[in-house]
């Protein structure tokens, strides 16, 4: 099949309403937020390479400092890279083609979308112009937040953006998988990546508010002296905490829904088998959907809460493992007696199993309060959300890359450099955030940036880690500079490299033109995007 | 704006049903926000708002009394 290409346009891009361009924008900008992201995690670390001053002025102004980048590390990666490479990119490239549908709902929302996101974007990155830099971590809690000298309106400016870019995702994604399904696609017929998708956005519909509520009264506090997280003027402290958790520990799944339903497909098409369990992984999504509203608590169990709030909500985070866990074995269960091609996209799904495992079992003390009280605020959860989510999702939006790339660029990755990519990246993770687990357990805190009032080998661990992080920083610069190169001279892609059984790869040209498909999708009784038998 | 404006694909009668939806899911994430914002701003304690911005003035005019510059 051929492809319209009429050279390239700025301005086609700018204004385009085409949802594959749009994923494509969204894809640069979290790409964008990443580097930055990243470049704060070695600054971190580099920090830590020992107790006291290490590189940050001095010690009166080191935990400012260290605190920025902290701020800017952790907000980046989840508003401005996981969430957004996500169901920004990937569900936006992805999700129409899955449907056989020729774009989104809306299209003109959608480009809104992503023009807010970009917004998100510029604001987040005015830290590093303005005086007062923002210190206040992802998290923004008061009372810090509030008497803090740093700028608190670009954390709240940038919440705001890139939230109402979330909320219009969701409506758009929520109405076109209702309605624009291609005759004959039931619900039980969709690619397990559009269930994903279709239950993270009903989480962030319902989730993404209660946030923006939360940092408008942040605002309102800081700057026109409203007093509702003042506790000495009758407002109450941890009415922040919690109304940020209920968001946001949901959105832990808005990013591993579709994170989980991008190795569902890698997995199906590499080891040419149908999804193991399809409807009991579909009925863990919807399960996650409704539990994952009832467990913000397990981040604030050291605050005062009545013993029946913080034992049941313990109940209800180990609960939420049965659902994960459906969907754990269907994804497993995938690749029995298949006939698995190892490419990258696959290294990577094999990594993920690994992280799941490891991520998901360092979970459970985290869960129960008696353990929490002592591991919580420990380096061990630094490195437990960093296997489950931050490393998890972002192989994920790897993985994404590197097995879409055919489709999206038309042209074939350089293999050889794609894997060594990996393993730069999947040896540094796991050299970085060991070390963390094990100093964790023995007390080392969350957050320090100078810990010389603890045991002197705390230091030798954190030299590691950091060796580590540079060794995860030379795997990325091998991988992004490979989509780069790719993109411009890598070899030409047929339309169908893997052998999918999937829409997005049999009824599209490679890259899809406009409107998607040549002539109107419609599919047979009984099809199934995993038909491998 | 670009080919993919220009649409076949959606009938009129699937229009309004899409923007029915996606006004439904639009109004009802608002909402979330209006009845959010609202409900705290209910529990909030007026007379204690009054208390704490006339605090705050005698403070500033205790400052003001105090200043050397006076």
């Amino acid at each position: 099949m051929s492809t319209a290409s009429s050279g390239f346009k700025l301005s086609e891009w700018l204004f385009t309403t085409d949802h594959k361009r749009i994923g494509v924008l969204y894809l640069i900008g979290s790409v964008a937020a990443f580097a930055v992201a990243g470049i704060m995690a070695l600054l971190i670390r580099l920090e830590q390479m020992s107790p006291g001053p290490t590189i940050v002025s001095d010690a009166y102004v080191g935990g400012d400092q260290y605190n920025v980048w902290l701020y800017f590390h952790g907000a980046a990666m989840i508003l401005g890279f996981l969430i957004p490479g996500l169901t920004g990119f990937a569900a936006n490239y992805l999700l129409p083609l899955m449907i056989g549908a020729k774009d989104v709902a809306f299209p003109r929302i959608n480009a809104l979308s992503v023009w807010l996101f970009w917004a998100g974007i510029v604001v987040a990155l005015l830290t590093f112009v303005v005086p007062d830099k923002p210190d206040v971590m992802w998290t923004g809690y008061p009372p810090y937040s509030i008497k803090t000298g740093g700028n608190l309106a670009l954390y709240v400016f940038t919440v705001h953006l890139i939230g109402f870019s979330s909320i219009l995702a969701s409506v758009n994604f929520l109405v076109t998988i209702t309605y624009m399904r291609a005759p004959g696609i039931g619900w039980f017929q969709l690619n397990m990546f559009t269930w994903s998708c279709f239950t993270a956005f009903i989480i962030q519909l319902v989730f993404v508010p209660v946030l923006a509520a939360a940092v408008t009264l942040l605002l309102l506090d800081r700057y026109l002296g409203t007093h509702f997280y003042d506790p000495a003027n009758g407002g109450d402290v941890l009415l922040y905490q919690n109304l940020f958790w209920f968001y946001s520990h949901p959105a832990v799944y808005v990013i591993f829904l579709p994170a989980m339903g991008i190795f569902y497909e890698i997995y199906a098409t590499m080891a040419k088998n149908p999804i193991f369990n399809y409807k009991a992984a579909v009925y863990g999504m919807c399960g996650i959907v409704l539990i994952s509203g009832e467990v913000w608590v397990h981040h604030l169990y050291y605050s005062g809460m009545p013993d029946w709030l913080r034992i049941g909500q313990m109940v209800t985070t180990l609960l939420i493992s049965v659902p994960v866990g459906l969907m754990t074995i269907s994804l497993f269960g995938t690749l029995y007696r298949g006939a698995i091609t190892f490419n990258t996209p696959m290294y990577y799904g094999t990594a993920a199993l690994y992280l799941l495992i490891i991520g998901g079992l360092t979970g459970i003390p985290l869960a129960i309060t008696v353990l929490s009280v002592h591991l919580g605020e420990t380096s061990f959860t630094h490195a437990h959300f960093h296997f489950i989510m931050g490393i998890f999702a972002t192989f994920s939006v790897f993985a994404a890359v590197d097995f879409w790339f055919p489709k999206i660029a038309g042209r074939m990755l350089n293999e050889k450099q794609a894997r060594l990519g990996f393993w730069f990246n999947f040896i540094g993770v796991n050299v970085t955030f060991w070390p963390l687990f094990i100093i964790g357990v023995q007390g080392m805190p969350r957050r320090y940036w100078d810990y010389s009032q603890f045991p002197p080998h705390f230091a030798d661990y954190h030299k590691v880690a950091t060796i580590g992080a540079f060794i995860v920083a030379i795997g990325m610069v091998l991988t992004i500079s490979n989509w780069i190169i790719s993109a411009i001279k890598g070899q030409r892609a047929t339309d169908n490299p893997w052998g999918s059984r999937s829409l997005e790869w049999t009824h599209t040209a490679t890259p899809p033109g406009p409107g998607n498909f040549p002539k109107d999708v419609v599919v047979e009784a009984g099809w199934t995007p995993y038909d491998y038998k | 704006m670009g080919v993919a404006m220009d649409r076949n694909d959606v009938t009129p009668e699937l229009r309004r049903r899409m923007n029915r939806a996606g006004l439904f899911f639009f109004v009802l994430a608002l909402g979330l926000v209006g009845y959010l914002t609202h409900n705290f701003t209910k529990e909030y304690d007026p007379a204690v708002v009054k208390e704490a911005k006339l605090q705050k003035q005698r403070a500033a005019a205790e400052r003001a009394e105090k200043s050397p510059n006076k």
